[in-house]
């Protein structure tokens, strides 16, 4: 098993999807090649299990980083070099919701492709966490919402997750549940009458439905699925807008252990050039705009690393390729904190989202022309053309539990979007994007800080003095430090030291000395010192950096 | 508990008055100890002097051996260093467990130089300890409440402080290695002791005139003054005792530790570069996380302090004015304990933090109260107010108050005057000035009096921490079989048994009451505001015979602190209510349906 790992999407292939007992229909999966088919099945259908990662991982050499609150362990995998002074570092993580595979599955690939040597681990040391949330993910693949970290008290009665969805139907998935209801806040879509919009008073609609989560009262309360299993999301737990008393934000920041691991892995680890977050969040798709001086509630870049954030993202996004549609920003998350706090620059990708922009097949009907369709409406058109199922229709409960639910409510029905459909690809893109991003990672590879020193000059003045300038720049696309790092003074800046022999010393000027933030493509520094050196002696300079070469230059030959 | 005090009004009383009623209220049971006047205790400390973590913890030993039965102990965590962090549970075990009562939790010296908390918080357990056979309210204090203490919160910044040279305002820092001035070192250019005399003073050079920064104080040559207008210096100061250690051009620019574990509370924390020493997050140190996971894991803590140095202050949050706003019914609790607080503590200040003192992230105090609903002091002990008990006397007039109350009450024991030295970059110069143990700590003839009065105040807000009694139920036939039972609960105590912002926040759980009876049903339940208004009747919308209670019951102040709850129950038989809350005790009480 160890061995087959290596080639984990074979294994994958055989394996059903999930010990945790997703239901796998009887059909060929997606052939290796990633081939699509005119209608596929939804995920999680293809998509590897907790198991496959593990081993695939342990295949490649990754440690565990941490272990998630339900136990599991949390894996980082490290490719390229050795870290070394001067040699950048690149740490990629991916998931942290738990829901989003395809972060997950592309970041597998891209462990694959780094194993393999690239471009990327030539010139760096690349950190990859595939599965940055296992508990939750384990969840989203047997069909549940994701489980997070800790347990917390949703409906604070004292009792913690004592009231959790309930598959009602037997289908292996936890969707929605919807009753007629004149109090209801909700109708139906005009455009796909499977969807639930809320009523626009405004437009003299009343409510007809009222929608909750697929489950029955377990503790007897009142109310339904109100205190789900686990509670804290990673993802609001970082300590940048982190939102006090916010229930699943966590009781302190960076309570759980997974956001911990990953701080302690950014702040001890002064060689990060670059993060990359794989998840819902996107600043590549649709670049943010700068701001100068970003305060403690920002969710803005300084103008300087906006700016690398557009470069970045045209070079992945072409033209009017599609382009995948982040998240708003959650406070708590962990990009924002990578960069407002540890001062690093940060990309993230949502890597896909359903398309918008299928036609109707066949003839619009009445309601379809009279009515613009919503987002959700034609996500769901794609989603009826592409996939072999995605929504399952709105259905009674036929006996038992129907009565465990209706509490006395007419017409209760079950129904939804299957979980993961609109945040996961068909399998069959997972390829292609893992060899997009596997590209476009390597063509990071040229873009890091790399001082260099255009211009030293040894002026001798008489009597053994010596005037030396010299000019250190960088060439890089990025800058020797982001514009935040400058503000948050986390990271140790370039040192330069003239290191004399015995005899020598400096008249003027300092024997080390921090260099600036040197901005990318030609930010340059001047420095000049007096040396008084004996006869016929050596003297060096030296540049040390973290994460943009070390300079060594003899002064006197 | 027939002789629980009424301390309703105490308020009022001057702090002198306090004092009496606290020595006389023992009068009845005077025993051996206060015989005659003369004073016996039964575990001899001297408390004119300080003590270094583990001589302080060896106090606490002597009186767990005096009295077994008031002392639980747990090791909640080491220092950075490896020194023990003890949670020294105090209070009378044979009354019941100590942690299911409502509990002060009072720690010292966060800063590892403010010192004297630690011997505040240790004389605290022993004064109460002392007197509990005397005292009446000592001993009620120590039956029905637990003190939770911690020596101190930076015992390897206090060891530090003691046995290394430093100033009165080193060594506040814990001693991780920290890269102050980011130059890829570690605490690699501390202080040097340059005269090795044990304290870290000032360095002075004499230049020639007009050269210097300064010159003498004609009227006191020990005083350097910053030359001013037309005036000419004859002096440089150049700082505290050291050289370049790191040969970068700087003295004394990255000592041992550089960070600030006062800042490292989750409440408003802010990172490094925005709140000085934050550290990388909340509870990043080993000291604060365990204190962390203790509060954590003890939701009965229903009050604070966290001793300090130095200034005479009665702090409270918040921390800052933009993050929180602290609710009204909460600041007059705050405001009758500061304002007692300052009767008791001459020259001492209730003040708010923000705006009184400076703005402050991620503070400890500020976290209790604002992420965990405690209701939190900080003291600033020691005043430089308390020289002369009032300003400088006439004879000394024209000295500043420190430099007369050297010279006068201490024999000029508290500084070291200017003598000859050699420093590697400045050649000859001169070093001299106040030993660190004055200025921001008592001298020792007036320790007693400071950790007494400041301990005390700790006492004065155990006693006011929530203290709910059920009255007996009412029943009352409607007829057809139905019942409206009532009950009141009252707190006669300042502090409610949930803060407002705990209730407005949703912290921790809301206290609970249940009615329960094997031939009872409950139909309705719910609050009553208005005692002779039933139809004004609250009932609740989920699980009435199980009600809870978000706002708790609130303490004493705009009249009694009471609950008035009702339910329409039918059926017959016993049946039982019981209350249920995290910061005030348990209780319950049985009545009948014939």
């Amino acid at each position: 098993m160890v061995l087959a790992a290596l080639f984990a999407p074979a294994v994958a292939a055989q394996d059903p999807p999930s010990p945790e007992g997703v239901a796998v229909p009887e059909q060929d999966p997606p052939s290796p090649e990633g081939v699509a088919v005119p209608a596929q099945e939804p995920p999680p259908f293809g998509y590897r299990n907790l198991e496959v990662f593990e081993q695939s991982l342990l295949g490649m050499g990754a440690r565990e980083l941490t272990r998630s609150a339900g136990g599991r362990p949390v894996w980082l995998a490290t490719f390229g070099a050795a870290p070394a002074n001067g040699r950048p570092a690149v740490l990629i993580v991916a998931n942290l919701e738990g829901d989003r595979l395809v972060a997950s599955e592309v970041a597998l690939r891209l462990c694959q492709h780094f194993a393999a040597g690239s471009a990327l681990t030539d010139v760096a040391t690349v950190h990859v966490v595939p599965v940055a949330n296992p508990d939750a993910m384990a969840r989203a693949l047997a069909g549940k919402a994701a489980r997070r970290g800790a347990a917390i008290d949703e409906d604070r009665d004292g009792r913690n997750d004592e009231d959790g969805a309930d598959d009602l139907d037997g289908d292996g998935h936890i969707l929605q549940l919807r009753y007629p209801d004149p109090l209801g806040a909700l109708v139906s879509d005009p455009v796909d009458a499977r969807l639930m919009q809320e009523a626009d008073p405004e437009k003299g609609e009343g409510g007809a439905w009222t929608v909750e989560a697929e489950g029955r009262d377990d503790d007897g309360d009142g109310l339904q699925a109100e205190d789900d299993l686990g509670g804290v999301t990673l993802e609001a737990n970082f300590s940048h807008r982190w939102r006090a008393h916010e229930r699943d934000a966590g009781s302190f920041q960076l309570s759980e252990s997974i956001p911990r691991a990953l701080a302690d892995l950014v702040l001890n680890n002064g060689r990060l050039s670059l993060v990359v977050v794989l998840g819902a969040e996107d600043n590549l798709a649709d670049p943010p705009g700068g701001v100068e001086n970003p305060d403690h509630e920002s969710t803005s870049p300084w103008p300087e690393d906006a700016q690398l954030l557009k470069l970045l993202g045209d070079r992945l996004y072409e033209g009017d390729q599609a382009r995948p549609r982040g998240s708003d920003h959650r406070s708590g998350n962990f990009a924002d904190w990578v960069y407002f706090q540890a001062g690093l620059p940060v990309i993230e990708s949502a890597l896909w989202a359903p398309p918008l922009d299928v036609e109707a097949e066949g003839e619009a009907s009445s309601d379809e022309a009279e009515h613009e369709a919503s987002d959700e409406a034609k996500m769901l058109r794609w989603a009826d053309q592409a996939l072999t199922r995605s929504f399952v229709d709105w259905h009674a409960l036929e006996s038992g539990p129907a009565d465990d639910v209706a509490d006395g409510r007419e017409g209760v029905q079950i129904g939804g979007w299957l979980p993961l459909v609109r945040t996961n690809p068909p399998a069959s893109e997972l390829d292609p994007l893992g060899e997009q991003w596997s590209q476009f990672l390597d063509s990071v590879a040229g873009d890091f800080a790399q001082l260099s020193v255009p211009e030293l000059k040894m002026t001798p003045l008489g009597g053994g003095v010596y005037e030396l300038e010299a000019t250190v720049a960088n060439f890089g696309l990025m800058a020797t430090m982001s514009r935040m790092g400058q503000a948050t003074r986390r990271h140790l800046p370039p040192q330069v030291y003239v290191e004399l022999p015995d005899g020598g010393e400096i008249l003027s000027g300092a024997r080390v000395q921090a260099l600036g933030r040197l901005h990318g493509r030609g930010g340059m520094q001047e420095l000049r010192w007096l040396l008084r050196l004996p006869a016929d002696d050596h003297a060096n300079l030296r540049i040390l950096s973290r994460n943009a070469g070390e300079l060594l230059l003899p002064l006197i030959d | 508990m027939t002789t629980t005090p009424n301390t309703r009004g105490f308020l009022r009383l001057p702090a002198a008055a306090l004092l009496a009623v606290i020595v006389c209220s023992g009068n009845a049971r005077l025993g051996a100890q206060e015989g005659g006047g003369r004073w016996h205790p039964q575990v001899e400390i001297a408390w004119n002097r300080y003590y270094t973590h583990a001589d302080l913890q060896g106090l606490m030993d002597q009186m767990i051996e005096r009295w077994p039965g008031y002392f639980e102990v747990e090791i909640i965590g080491q220092s950075w260093e490896g020194r023990e962090m003890r949670v020294y549970s105090v209070g009378n075990k044979a009354k019941g467990d100590l942690h299911q009562r409502p509990a002060m939790w009072v720690d010292g010296n966060v800063h590892g130089n403010e010192v004297q908390g630690g011997e505040a918080v240790a004389y605290l357990a022993w004064w109460l300890l002392e007197h509990k056979d005397s005292n009446e309210r000592a001993r009620m204090l120590l039956d029905t409440r637990t003190f939770y203490l911690l020596l101190s919160q930076n015992p390897d910044g206090r060891d530090h402080w003691f046995n290394e040279a430093n100033t009165a305002s080193s060594s506040r820092s814990g001693t991780k290695p920290t890269d102050n001035d980011r130059d890829g070192l570690y605490d690699e250019d501390d202080y040097d002791d340059l005269d090795g005399d044990g304290e870290i003073t000032m360095m002075r050079k004499k230049v020639a005139m007009g050269e210097g920064t300064h010159r003498v104080d004609p009227d006191d040559p020990r005083v350097m003054l910053r030359v001013t207008g037309k005036q000419r210096g004859d002096w440089l100061l150049l700082g505290r005792e050291g050289i370049d250690n790191d040969n970068d051009g700087r003295i004394n620019e990255d000592g041992k530790g550089g960070y600030d574990m006062n800042r490292n509370w989750p409440s408003d924390w802010q990172p490094p570069h925005i709140q000085y020493g934050a550290g990388d997050y909340p509870f990043s140190y080993p000291e604060t996380a365990a204190v962390g996971r203790f509060l954590a894991a003890h939701p009965n803590v229903a009050g604070t302090q966290s001793f300090h140095n130095a200034g005479g202050m009665i702090l409270r949050g918040p921390g800052d004015d933009t993050t929180v706003t602290y609710p009204a019914a909460d600041i007059r609790v705050y405001d009758a304990l500061g304002e007692e607080g300052e009767q008791m503590l001459p020259f001492y200040r209730y003040m708010i933090l923000w705006k009184d003192l400076y703005r402050v992230h991620g503070g400890f105090v500020n976290w209790t109260y604002e992420g965990l609903g405690i209701f939190s002091f900080t003291n600033e002990l020691w005043s430089r107010r308390q020289y002369f008990n009032g300003p400088v006397p006439d004879s000394l007039e024209g000295k500043d108050s420190t430099m007369a109350f050297n010279d006068s009450v201490l024999l000029g024991d508290a500084y070291i005057d200017w003598h000859a030295a050699e420093h590697p970059l400045y050649g000859g110069i001169e070093i001299g000035g106040y030993k660190r143990q004055h200025g921001r700590v008592a001298p020792s003839f007036l320790i007693e009096e400071m950790i007494h009065r400041n301990a005390l105040f700790c006492a004065r807000h155990a006693e006011e921490m929530p203290r709910v009694t059920l009255a007996q139920p009412t029943v009352e036939d409607l007829g057809d079989g139905l019942y409206r039972v009532e009950i009141v609960l009252e707190n006669d105590a300042l502090i409610p048994s949930r803060s407002t912002l705990a209730a407005q926040e949703e912290m921790g759980t809301p206290d609970r009451v249940t009615l329960s009876g094997a031939g009872i049903q409950v139909v309705a339940g719910g609050t009553m505001p208005d005692r002779f208004r039933p139809e004004r009747f609250q009932a609740v919308e989920r699980e009435p015979e199980r009600l809870r209670l978000e706002r708790g019951v609130p303490g004493r102040g705009r009249g009694p602190g009471q609950v008035h709850l009702a339910w329409l129950v039918t059926g017959s038989g016993d049946f039982i209510i019981r209350y249920q809350a995290e910061k005030a005790d348990d209780g319950e009480v049985s009545a009948r349906i014939e």
